[in-house]
């Protein structure tokens, strides 16, 4: 018996959907995510093929010209210079550009090694338990006791150097503890469910559990709060870099262009709003598509 | 209750001992205060010796420790390096006065904001209203502190000239009446406590929406709904008192943020207080002040959080103190 033509549609049959496809399908509904998504691969493409298209190095001086009144120092935007010069001459938008790269940097590297530290121990510690989940709780319960502000200026003031690197390794010193004990949430009732004593059932090694049952099972948060890391880190360096004791001069980064801003207050307002505009504007979309995420990845998630 | 009291008092000491014990160990990463010596040629090496068994350099680290955590408790906090040997508890004791009183500001300002918002927004989900509170979460959350106190000053102390852009007090006016002062100080106080006050109070709307929305889903809320109660009542008199319960807990989670943002905000403003304090500690290599000034800011950090924790014991009857 033939299909009539109007329930043709309804007999085909649906493609099996992958996980991660009905997570893409879930954030496409949440607009703001989306959105932030577009805007940072614009801001990282931008911060990245960038410096290629602008016309001045980022630590060219502008030379004062008496015929030209807007190259020189303390510019404001024109169309030499369309973000306007710094106290030295330089080009703003030149460093913004370059300065996006190194604050951005900052901001993935920092989280990446942080997760790779907190999984690490947050995995050990939630699977087998014991004295040792024992002292690597208290010692997290610790460093949480030191003010996250005044324990970055310290460590900053005891790793030599002023590069981008110390900065990576002082905010992954006290950022990993997040992510340890988020993981070791997880894997506490992750190693209770039924597919874990599947798995040591049929004769799983005890890492082979660890690594390849649990830690795709624990993707979701750590994916949500790498996200929402990368904008907080981000920021943690441009109060550093504000503070003194971030990423030194020359090397622009987004937070040491506001490092002297605060006297270009009264004559040079534009010193202080694009740096702080791109800082704001990537932290946003971060903290959105964190949230999209979450609500994508698993919607009983509370971060 | 009391045992209750009693044990979660008893679980701190551990906390007290491993933070002052980071904190001794971090900064005696620094390296040796007196390597700067033995490259002078005039200085003997023996007078370094005794220099070294004078300041007690010479002990093991364990005894340098106790040595100090011992002073360190009993109030003997020595003197401070750089600023002219100044005693270090009379540092310490006018910076937290400063910080204390604009950071409770700050606190007090946030709640009575945060609060309300966030349960209006768990009243009316998905209104406009809802809509654009969360986006006003999302922007305070998103923006660097130091960066918005620029921003605020160059609006109303630049260009409107409304207010200071910096310092505590109109000089001049130390022996002036308190009314007057006290008029001064609020004047110069309005920025750093709505810059604070701003980067915490995202947090607590989306905290204290939660909390209602957990509320309002409970059945007891429905059976107050059924048995023919106004929406009035039902909403302010049932609901709200129970979701004003885990709102407590805000209290131990702001103060991280207060201390970590006061940090940035008394540097922008020039207020005198313990992150300014901190701060120009370790920028002039003040190591003893450093420790004093990390030390006390996690003990304050400490301490809030175990204000919060009994205060949740009270406020809830449903805590079993087991």
């Amino acid at each position: 018996m033939a299909i009539s033509q109007e329930y043709e549609s309804e007999l085909t049959t649906y493609k099996a959907e992958t996980y991660w496809q009905i997570v893409f399908k879930r954030l496409k509904k949440h607009k703001l995510a989306i959105i932030s998504l577009v805007l940072l691969i614009i801001i990282i493409l931008a911060c990245l093929i960038g410096p290629f298209f602008v016309k001045y190095h980022y630590n060219d001086m502008s030379n004062y010209d008496p015929d030209n009144p807007f190259v020189g120092e303390y510019k404001p935007p024109s169309k030499y210079h369309l973000f306007g010069t710094d106290e030295l001459g330089r080009d703003t938008l030149s460093r913004i550009l370059y300065g996006g790269r190194i604050s951005l940097f900052v901001g993935f590297a920092s989280v990446f090694s942080a997760i790779i530290i907190g999984v690490f121990v947050g995995a050990i510690s939630g699977y087998y338990g014991g004295i040792l989940d024992t002292l690597l709780m208290r010692f997290t319960d610790i460093m949480f006791s030191i003010p996250v502000m005044p324990l970055l200026v310290v460590l900053a003031t005891i790793i030599p150097g002023g590069g981008v690197w110390k900065i990576i390794l002082v905010i992954t010193i006290f950022g990993w503890m997040t992510d340890a004990r988020l993981v070791r949430g997880v894997y506490l009732s992750l190693k209770e469910q039924e597919f874990t004593e599947a798995a040591r059932a049929i004769g799983a090694s005890n890492s082979r559990i660890i690594w390849k049952h649990l830690l795709p099972n624990s993707m979701a948060p750590i994916i949500v709060s790498s996200t929402l890391g990368v904008g907080g880190n981000i920021i943690y360096e441009a109060s550093l870099s504000y503070l003194g004791f971030g990423i030194m001069p020359p090397t622009p980064s987004w937070g040491n262009m506001l490092q002297n801003a605060q006297s270009a207050m009264f004559n040079a307002p534009w010193l202080i709003w694009f740096p702080g505009i791109a800082i704001f504007i990537t932290v946003l979309a971060f903290n959105f598509l964190g949230d999209g995420l979450r609500d994508a990845l698993d919607p009983r998630l509370k971060l | 209750m009391r045992n209750y009291l009693i044990r979660r008092i008893l679980q701190m000491i551990p906390l007290l001992i491993g933070v002052a014990l980071v904190t001794f160990l971090v900064l005696n990463l620094v390296g040796d205060p007196f390597a700067q010596y033995a490259l002078n040629p005039r200085i003997k090496p023996e007078d370094i010796a005794r220099m070294k068994h004078a300041w007690g350099f010479d002990l093991p680290i364990h005894l340098r420790f106790f040595k100090w955590f011992w002073s360190m408790l009993t109030g003997n906090w020595g003197v401070s390096i750089f600023s002219g040997g100044r005693p270090v508890a009379e540092l310490v004791k006018n910076s937290l006065l400063w910080t204390l009183k604009f950071t409770v500001a700050s606190f007090i300002l946030a709640f009575i904001v945060a609060v309300p918002i966030g349960i209006y927004s768990a009243i009316h989900q998905y209104s406009i209203l809802d809509y654009f509170f969360t986006g006003f979460a999302f922007f305070g959350m998103s923006m660097p502190t130091f960066w918005f106190s620029f921003i605020l000053l160059m609006i109303f102390g630049v260009r409107l000239k409304w207010l200071p852009i910096g310092g505590v007090m109109t000089p001049g006016l130390e022996s002036a009446p308190f009314l007057v002062r006290l008029l001064d100080q609020t004047k110069y106080f309005i920025l750093p406590v709505v810059v604070l006050a701003f980067n915490t109070m995202g947090g607590w709307m989306r905290y204290s929406r939660s909390s209602m929305l957990e509320v309002i889903r409970q059945d007891y809320v429905r059976t107050a709904r059924a048995k023919g109660l106004s929406e009035r009542v039902v909403i302010y008199k049932h609901a709200l008192r129970n979701a004003l319960i885990p709102i407590i807990t805000l209290l131990g989670i702001a103060i991280p943020g207060l201390i970590s943002g006061a940090m940035i905000t008394e540097t922008v403003f020039g207020i005198p207080g313990m992150g300014r304090l901190t701060l120009n500690a370790m920028l002039n290599n003040d190591y003893p002040l450093a420790m004093v000034t990390l030390l006390l800011e996690s003990y304050l950090l400490i301490f809030g959080n175990l204000f919060a924790d009994i205060l949740y014991a009270v406020v809830d009857p449903r805590i079993k103190y087991t």
